[in-house]
């Protein structure tokens, strides 16, 4: 089933959407609540919020793109989840890949010239380097777990990681941002 | 402590384009088709936009448009396949509640605006519907020596509560602590309305349900609702929990848990090792201690205490396990309190790294800025730690060699423990009974044979042995620890008819000491092969 007839479904209120959802992109909900709340039971109550968010949201809504709309909910959801657990459940990973974002990207909120910065520079970036940094920064993933899909070795994963995040730091400073 | 700034950041990035972030993606998170399209859309848009390419794609074009015109001219209908074609995600299975089981009753909402859509949504995303299939937590309840029923529970989902001895002296009443910062962490807010409770015996057997419930006492703070009080023994509890806190939260929540009823206060310690996360010789040499402490107590300031594990051989520190202050090291931690009344139960969880936790003396010990906050637990010889020793499984010995397959022996508590002796290797498991009494006394294996286990051999028909002086219960649980069922110790052949891989078993006994009635546990793990 097609992103345009899962949204249909949503539209046409049929329960059936939250199970074609499930279908195709359970998975990928899963993993990446699961990356942050490395936990099964609360990456679990996660991804269901998620979909009960898709459903109150769609309609209005109409995501052109729903693996994104719903990959981004399920991040945003995992991460205020993780916020109110981590006292009890902590990620060491997680805290690490916060840790080094803050290096490089502001502690500003609500900005939109921040965020539309960021877009710029990402996009100009080489094409692995925009897949490590998102997938690091993004989505959670472990430098071990990049390197193996990248063919890389951890250190060299890291190292470009860094370089990245440095120049997001100049990028952004010439543009008036300090961290 | 919490990384805000990195939060904030993380929440600014969170905006980036969806062609990008999805193209960060990796195969096995089950990208979709359209991020499949976007990815190489952009390619070819890159291609484009590079000056040089496009004299080539020119070209290409050029000799295509004729080779198309002359292929069409000669092809019936000469249509060609659509662009956009579509990709098929591999998604991995993922098991998600969205069906309910034969049984369930119906769900009621609180959302008067909108009911009809979100009773579809609340159906579909219901969790797991528990009875028969219970978790494995447990509830212990008992009648302390003021003649009031004190208790506990924890079902793991972020519901807990205290069971105490209420108005009505005959009957025990469930109550929940209403403490803003207990509740932030379980989950448990104002908006929260016990619909349904269920009682079953240890046969699966339904004693005692109702739905007439309570509300919210503001002037005591509790929400409550009554049940017949039960008898001494075992009893399967569940409840269904209706949370009417905002769009987001409505739903409804079914949770179970055990709930044993005891005559006295009984404090206990049981450590496990859970051997799923065994993995000598492989790649992660992780191996997993799960530590599972009733303290008795009052206020247990868990927020501010944190856990600090020292090597007493070396007197390095090796992590500090700290819920407010830094990260540990490595593994992860868990703390799971259940009350700041009562009872209190924790459970710490993390992982020992063998290269950076090798065998040895070791002491897990407990701190915090109020400690007067925490006088109220009773410490082993009223020390605020637990020491227990990490043995070599080659040799016996608590000293660092490499490890290797073969027997891993635990103890917890130092000297005045039992030995606790757990062997595996997928042939042949056996195992001591152990028993801790956090009361400061140990009682000989000679006073206490409670449980001897062996288990010879573990094939597709399990041949189970258990020798044991005292009547048991076998509970049964999967690798994740969801309740099977239970089994008499002569039924343990039957353990196939679960028909999972791997169980825990979990053997427990009662015995009478001083005038205290207190129980044994011991959690064995078994491989199907």
């Amino acid at each position: 089933m097609t992103d345009q007839e899962i949204i249909s479904l949503y539209f046409a209120r049929d329960e059936q959407a939250i199970a074609e959802t499930s279908r195709v992109y359970g998975a990928m909900c899963m993993h990446t609540a699961m990356r942050v709340l490395n936990s099964r039971p609360d990456a679990e109550e996660c991804v269901s919020d998620t979909y009960l968010k898709a459903w109150n949201s769609i309609p209005p809504e109409k995501p052109r793109a729903l693996g994104a709309f719903l990959c981004r909910i399920t991040r945003n959801l995992a991460i205020t989840r993780y916020r109110a657990l981590h006292r009890y459940k902590r990620n060491r990973d997680l805290e690490l890949s916060l840790s080094e974002l803050a290096e490089c990207i502001p502690a500003v909120e609500e900005d939109n010239t921040l965020r539309y910065l960021i877009d710029s520079f990402l996009r100009g970036l080489e094409d692995t380097d925009r897949r490590l940094f998102l997938g690091r920064y993004f989505h959670s993933y472990t430098v071990r777990r990049m390197a193996k899909a990248y063919g890389m070795t951890e250190n060299a994963v890291s190292l470009r990681l860094y370089k990245t995040r440095e120049k997001l730091r100049v990028y952004l400073e010439k543009e008036g941002y300090s961290v | 402590m919490i990384n805000e700034k990195g939060f904030v950041a993380y929440h600014a990035l969170g905006n980036v384009a969806d062609d990008m972030m999805m193209d960060a993606l990796l195969p096995e998170d089950g990208s979709s088709a359209s991020t499949v399209h976007s990815a190489k859309r952009r390619t070819v848009y890159e291609f484009f936009s590079r000056g040089w390419g496009v004299a080539i794609i020119c070209a290409v074009v050029a000799v295509a448009v004729m080779g198309g015109i002359i292929w069409a001219g000669n092809r019936p209908g000469g249509v060609t396949p659509p662009v956009g074609m579509t990709v098929s995600p591999e998604t991995e299975h993922m098991i998600f509640p969205t069906e309910t089981q034969e049984g369930e009753s119906g769900t009621e909402l609180s959302d008067t605006q909108d009911p009809e859509r979100n009773a579809v949504v609340l159906h579909s995303l219901q969790r797991k519907y528990v009875p028969p299939k219970f978790l494995c937590y447990s509830t212990t309840l008992t009648e302390g020596e003021d003649g009031l029923s004190h208790g506990e529970t924890a079902d793991g989902l972020g519901f807990e509560g205290v069971m105490q001895q209420g108005e009505t002296p005959a009957l025990p009443t469930v109550t929940w602590a209403k403490d803003a910062e207990l509740a932030d962490f379980l989950d448990v807010a104002e908006g929260y309305i016990v619909k349904e409770f269920m009682v079953y015996d240890m046969d699966m057997q339904l004693v005692e349900s109702g739905s007439s419930v309570m509300g919210y006492d503001s002037e005591e703070s509790v929400k409550r609702f009554v049940i017949k009080k039960l008898p001494v023994g075992t009893w399967y509890m569940s409840l269904r929990v209706e949370h009417d806190g905002g769009e987001m939260h409505q739903c409804v929540y079914d949770y179970a848990f055990i709930a044993k009823v005891a005559e006295t206060v009984t404090d206990t310690c049981t450590v496990r090792t859970d051997q799923d996360r065994y993995a000598w010789g492989v790649e992660d040499k992780y191996y997993h201690i799960t530590l599972t402490s009733t303290v008795k107590g009052a206020i247990l300031d868990i927020y501010g205490g944190s856990w600090e594990l020292v090597n007493l051989d070396t007197g390095k520190h090796i992590n500090t396990l700290c819920l407010t202050a830094s990260a540990p090291t490595e593994g992860t931690f868990m703390v799971m309190p259940s009350s700041q009344e009562a009872l209190a139960y924790y459970t710490l969880t993390w992982d020992f790294d063998w290269e950076t936790t090798p065998p040895g003396r070791y002491r897990l010990v407990y701190t915090s800025v109020t400690m007067e906050a925490n006088s109220f637990i009773q410490w082993q010889d009223g020390h605020p730690y637990y020491d227990f020793v990490i043995y070599d499984p080659k040799t016996g010995e608590p000293a660092p060699t490499a490890p290797a397959e073969g027997q891993i022996f635990v103890s917890v508590g130092g000297e005045k423990i039992l030995p606790c002796r757990w062997a595996y290797g997928g042939e042949k498991w056996s195992s001591d009974g152990f028993r801790i009494n956090w009361d400061g006394f140990v009682v000989p294996e000679a006073e206490f044979p409670l449980i001897s286990t062996r288990i010879p051999c573990v094939n597709y028909a399990p041949d189970l042995t258990i020798h044991s002086s005292k009547d048991l219960t076998v509970t049964v649980y999967d690798e994740n620890w969801n309740l099977c069922g239970t089994l008499r110790k002569d039924q343990l052949h039957e353990l196939t008819f679960f028909g999972k891989n791997a169980y825990y078993l979990s053997f427990e006994a009662e015995e009478r000491y001083e005038n205290k009635k207190d129980y044994c546990q011991l959690f064995v793990y078994v491989q199907m092969k």
